[in-house]
């Protein structure tokens, strides 16, 4: 993993998985620049934690894979979220939106 | 949730590994490469982006081993969560689970019961060394009741000289012995064998030694071998035992070895042997006496030798014998039986019996669990049918719902091997002595529990699918739709076969049960020959040491019958070497001056008894001709001979038996005189036929070694019990250091001679109607449930003017079609199941047709009770809230 990027747990991670997939499919090493986008440079995440976090949600049902090929017509596997994983995507955003608001209250009342 | 493609790569993370992992090379491949065009597209060199690129990739092995580990905790989880969901499921209804593994225990614990006892019995080897090539030989001629005899001294000699087969022959035979010194006189029973037989069994003492060869010779033989049970018994485990004297018969035998405590030396003829003594090859049964047969003889073939061509061998080996002596060994020939087939061969078709018996109870408890589980997916269906329509995958479903099936029943099965433990204890106590032979130790072992574990995994597997594939195919919008009480009549129909198979099985096993039955009660309607009531049997045993001459052993119990007869009480007394039905020796005989079979042999195998005068008067045995014995039968006087009706029959059939003549010993003939013919009586059980039989007077030239110890019978006014100690004053009286042992009543040991086949009709009884409840029970839920989603019409139907029991017989109809259908598949199976059981019967015939019907009968009754009861209990219900739907 690249040094400089946070700690991240794996809940996290898993999030933003789902909101990177969320508009539609793609390959790991996409799903990796589509979160360094979403999070403007802040997260960074590397294959070791990528692809074992994308195997492991497939293993649950979030995501369904099908090989295709990519814009320079290489061999891809590609990801989707499936009704599941839209679920859970709308579970976990909501149990954020709760946390962060507490911990701003918290931060506010100092 | 899951696709089918979450099926496939569970499949393929079991079978297709390699595939696997070359996808997943393949996948970060591709993300090497990507990142590599990546950085050419930002200016480096190729080489330089490939470093790149590498170097922030980090190592593929350590990435490839992550998404590994990921994979299988991904798969472990989800497995958890089915069980999880099963479990609480199963809480929330605990009258199905109750019922479920009650239902299921019972028949595990049956099966596991009785499994334990064939794997101990039938699958294990013997605990000797390489038992496949252990044989027991054994002499017959083709008239021989009873398959075989025991084998000749001197026959023995030369097969041990003459064969080209065994590498070891060993001999033996039953021994009776006293133990005196050591506290109270023992009783014992022990082999008295060739000095080779613990090594050709391959059995080392636990301590001391065993026999060595020159033991069998004259003046060496008076050592002995304890059993380890003797041993704690009567001397306490103390090991400087050995070496020192203890006292047999009077005599004095050195303890040269002790055997251990796991050994089950092989009993023969059911004796069990508790000490060992060489045998004294000086005695005159060895010498040329061809027709004394009183050997076991075990073998052991050479390696490379199959049991055919020791046969083979043998039967050539005795051909020549039968040329040599041909008064003799005519038409003798050598049987040779495995040490096995020995030992448990008359116990396997029993064993099977109940294994299948058994088997049965299990499937029909399977059946009626799967009929239950079928029953609470239909009443799942509102549930299931809300995961279904929010996006769940049928799979998921059918995985969930198989993980619960097979959860109940490896959960049962385990309660199931508690309850067959407890069985097996309870049947090994109550179980008749011999029925369950003493081979190895039976016992709940890991084969036992890995076999359960693993039809238990199949069952639920298989008894899951069917309703978890059902309950997936449900149509949501009905289902969701009528509130869930669809009748759906393909659910119905397989219901009803189940039900239908269920019934089928219980009808086989109330049919063996009901042929048991009524063998046994053809068995004690047996004329036994004799009449068992109120009378006393105890038997004496003499030291040779305080009696060494015939005459004082003569004197000896014409007083101690003398004075039990003079006892208040006593009718009649008398004293004999064997008891009917306890089975005895036996000789062969020639009658005087003629042969009365078509082969020239003049032979007749006949059972032989020393009795003492009123022995038939004590026992009612009739007195067809001539007379008793009387006191003046004698040693000295002409031996004389009273014979059975049979022998009287097969010897002299037109002539009158009286003052004929025959001889046991064709060499030196003495001849013996008959001088009476009395009743037929059952020399080894109830169900084995009637033998010749010949009674000797007991005070004429009797072996010394068997009438030493005798058996008292008395014939009693009122209950036997009561003289008990009156008779044992009477005996001891006339000698206080003799006791008296095995004080039992006549009539205890006629009805322990059909114990097994008491044992084994009780047993098949108990299995019958636990079988018959679960398939009443069975019979009784699919037709509730029929009934109760057909309410609706029925109520209509009632409504429009049919009267109640017009809905009632319809009802009925339905359920005693299934019965019917149930009884006619059972009559089948089990005319082809009770087949294998007709060697176990005694005066029934396998399609015997009287068991049929009451058998039929009673399973159509009870099936009729559980259709009346749901029957009518809905006619009976408020018509207007049937109709309202309720």
């Amino acid at each position: 993993m690249n040094s400089q990027s946070t700690e991240l747990l794996q809940g996290t991670l898993d999030l933003l998985i789902l909101q990177a997939l969320a508009l539609g499919s793609r390959h790991g090493l996409g799903i990796s620049e589509r979160i360094e986008q979403m999070t403007h440079g802040t997260f960074r995440v590397g294959p070791g934690s990528l692809f074992p976090a994308l195997h492991r949600m497939e293993g649950r049902g979030w995501l369904s894979s099908e090989w295709g090929h990519s814009e320079n017509n290489r061999r891809a596997r590609y990801y989707r979220l499936t009704a599941a994983g839209h679920r859970q995507l709308n579970t976990e955003t909501e149990r954020w939106g709760r946390i962060s608001f507490a911990i701003s209250c918290v931060l506010e009342a100092r | 949730m899951w696709h089918p493609r979450q099926i496939q790569s569970f499949w393929r993370n079991l079978f297709h590994r390699e595939q696997l992992e070359r996808e997943l090379d393949d996948e970060l491949r591709f993300y090497l490469d990507e990142v590599v065009d990546r950085n050419i597209s930002q200016g480096m060199s190729s080489d330089e982006a490939r470093r790149a690129a590498r170097m922030s990739m980090g190592s593929v092995e350590q990435v490839k081993e992550r998404v590994r580990d990921a994979r299988v905790g991904a798969w472990i989880a989800s497995v958890v969560q089915d069980l999880r969901y099963g479990l609480i499921q199963l809480r929330r209804n605990p009258g199905f689970t109750a019922v479920a593994v009650i239902t299921l225990a019972l028949g595990v614990g049956a099966n596991t019961a009785i499994f334990s006892v064939v794997d101990a019995v039938l699958l294990r080897a013997l605990p000797f060394k390489d038992p496949k090539h252990l044989v027991m030989l054994w002499e017959t001629e083709p008239s021989a009741p009873g398959g075989h005899f025991p084998v000749a001294g001197p026959d023995f000699k030369d097969w041990l000289v003459q064969n080209n087969v065994f590498q070891n022959i060993e001999a033996g035979t039953q021994d009776r012995g006293v133990l005196t010194g050591s506290g109270e006189p023992l009783l014992l029973t022990g082999d008295s064998v060739s000095p080779g037989v613990f090594g050709l069994l391959g059995i080392q003492p636990l301590y001391g030694r065993t026999f060595i060869p020159d033991e069998s010779e004259p003046g060496r033989g008076h050592v002995i071998i304890l059993s380890y049970g003797l041993w704690q018994r009567a001397f306490g485990g103390n090991k400087r035992i050995i070496g020192q004297n203890i006292t047999l018969n009077g005599e004095a035998y050195s303890v040269v070895g002790v055997m251990p405590r796991q050994l089950r030396f092989p009993e023969i003829w059911n004796w069990k042997a508790e000490y060992w003594v060489p045998i004294n090859f000086a005695q005159p049964a060895w010498k040329e006496d061809r027709s004394t047969h009183w050997l076991w003889v075990m073998a052991r073939m050479k390696p490379g030798v199959t049991i055919d061509q020791a046969r083979a061998d043998m039967g050539a080996v005795s051909l020549r014998l039968a040329q040599q002596y041909p008064k003799t060994n005519k038409g003798v020939i050598t049987k040779v039986v495995s040490l096995h087939d020995q030992l448990i061969g008359n116990v396997r078709p029993m064993l099977m019996a109940l294994f299948g018996v058994v088997s049965f109870l299990l499937l029909i408890a399977c059946i009626n669990v799967v009929s239950l589980l079928l029953a609470r997916t239909i009443a799942r269906e509102r549930e299931i049918a809300v995961r279904l329509a929010v996006g769940c995958r049928r799979l998921r479903i059918v995985r969930q719902l198989l993980t619960e099936s097979v959860f109940l029943f490896v959960f049962s099965s385990v309660v199931g091997l508690a309850v067959g433990w407890g069985a097996l204890h309870l049947l090994l106590h109550t179980a008749p002595s011999g029925y369950i032979p003493n081979v190895t130790q039976v016992g709940l072992n890991s084969t036992v529990f890995a076999s359960a574990l693993l039809v238990a995994f199949l069952a639920g597997l298989l008894g899951g699918l069917v309703p978890a594939i059902q309950s997936s195919r449900m149509d949501l919008h009905e289902t969701l739709k009528e509130g869930g009480r669809t009748l759906s009549s393909p659910r119905q129909r397989f219901r009803s076969m189940l039900v239908i198979s269920e019934i089928a099985l219980a009808l086989m096993m109330l049919f063996s049960s009901g042929l048991a039955i009524r063998s046994l009660v053809r068995l004690l309607d047996v004329n036994a020959g004799f009449d068992a009531r109120n009378v006393l049997t105890l038997r004496v045993f003499l030291p040779k040491s305080s009696y060494p001459k015939p005459t004082q052993v003569v004197s000896f119990y014409q007083r101690v019958l003398t004075k039990v007869r003079s006892l208040p009480g006593v009718v009649s007394a008398a004293a004999a070497t064997e008891l009917p039905l306890l089975g005895g020796n036996n000789t062969t005989v020639y009658a005087e001056g003629h042969s009365f079979q078509e082969n020239g042999s003049s032979a007749l195998l006949a059972e032989i008894c020393w009795a003492t005068p009123h022995y038939f008067r004590t026992l009612h045995i009739p007195l067809l001709r001539g007379r008793d014995f009387a006191a003046s039968d004698t040693a000295s006087s002409l031996p004389v001979a009273i014979v059975n009706r049979t022998m009287a029959k097969l010897l002299w059939p037109h002539e009158n038996p009286i003052g004929k003549r025959f001889t046991e010993n064709q060499n030196s003939p003495k001849w013996i005189t008959v001088v009476g013919v009395v009743g037929d009586v059952h020399v080894s059980g109830l169900n084995s036929g009637l033998s010749p039989e010949a009674y000797f007077p007991e005070y004429q030239d009797a072996k010394p070694t068997i009438v030493l110890g005798l058996v008292l019978v008395i014939r009693t006014v009122v209950s036997p019990d009561s003289l008990v100690s009156a008779v044992r004053s009477a005996v001891q009286s006339i000698d206080n250091n003799i006791p008296i042992y095995q004080v039992r009543q006549l009539s205890e040991i006629v009805s322990a001679s059909s114990g097994q086949e008491r044992f084994l009709a009780l047993l098949l009884m108990l299995f019958a109607v636990v079988a018959l409840l679960l398939a009443a029970i069975g019979i009784y839920g699919v037709l509730a449930y029929s009934i109760a989603s057909q309410r609706h019409a029925l109520g209509i139907r009632m409504a429009l003017g049919a009267s109640r029991p017009d809905v009632l017989q319809l009802v009925l109809i339905q359920g005693m079609k299934l019965a019917f259908a149930g009884v006619t598949f059972g009559i089948v199976g089990a005319l082809v199941f009770s087949r294998l059981l007709a060697s176990l019967l005694y005066g029934v015939s396998p399609t015997d047709p009287l068991t049929f019907f009451s058998v039929s009968f009673i399973l159509l009754g009870v099936a009729f009770l559980a259709c009346y009861i749901p029957a009518h209990r809905v006619v009976g219900a408020d018509l207007m809230l049937v109709l309202r739907g309720e």
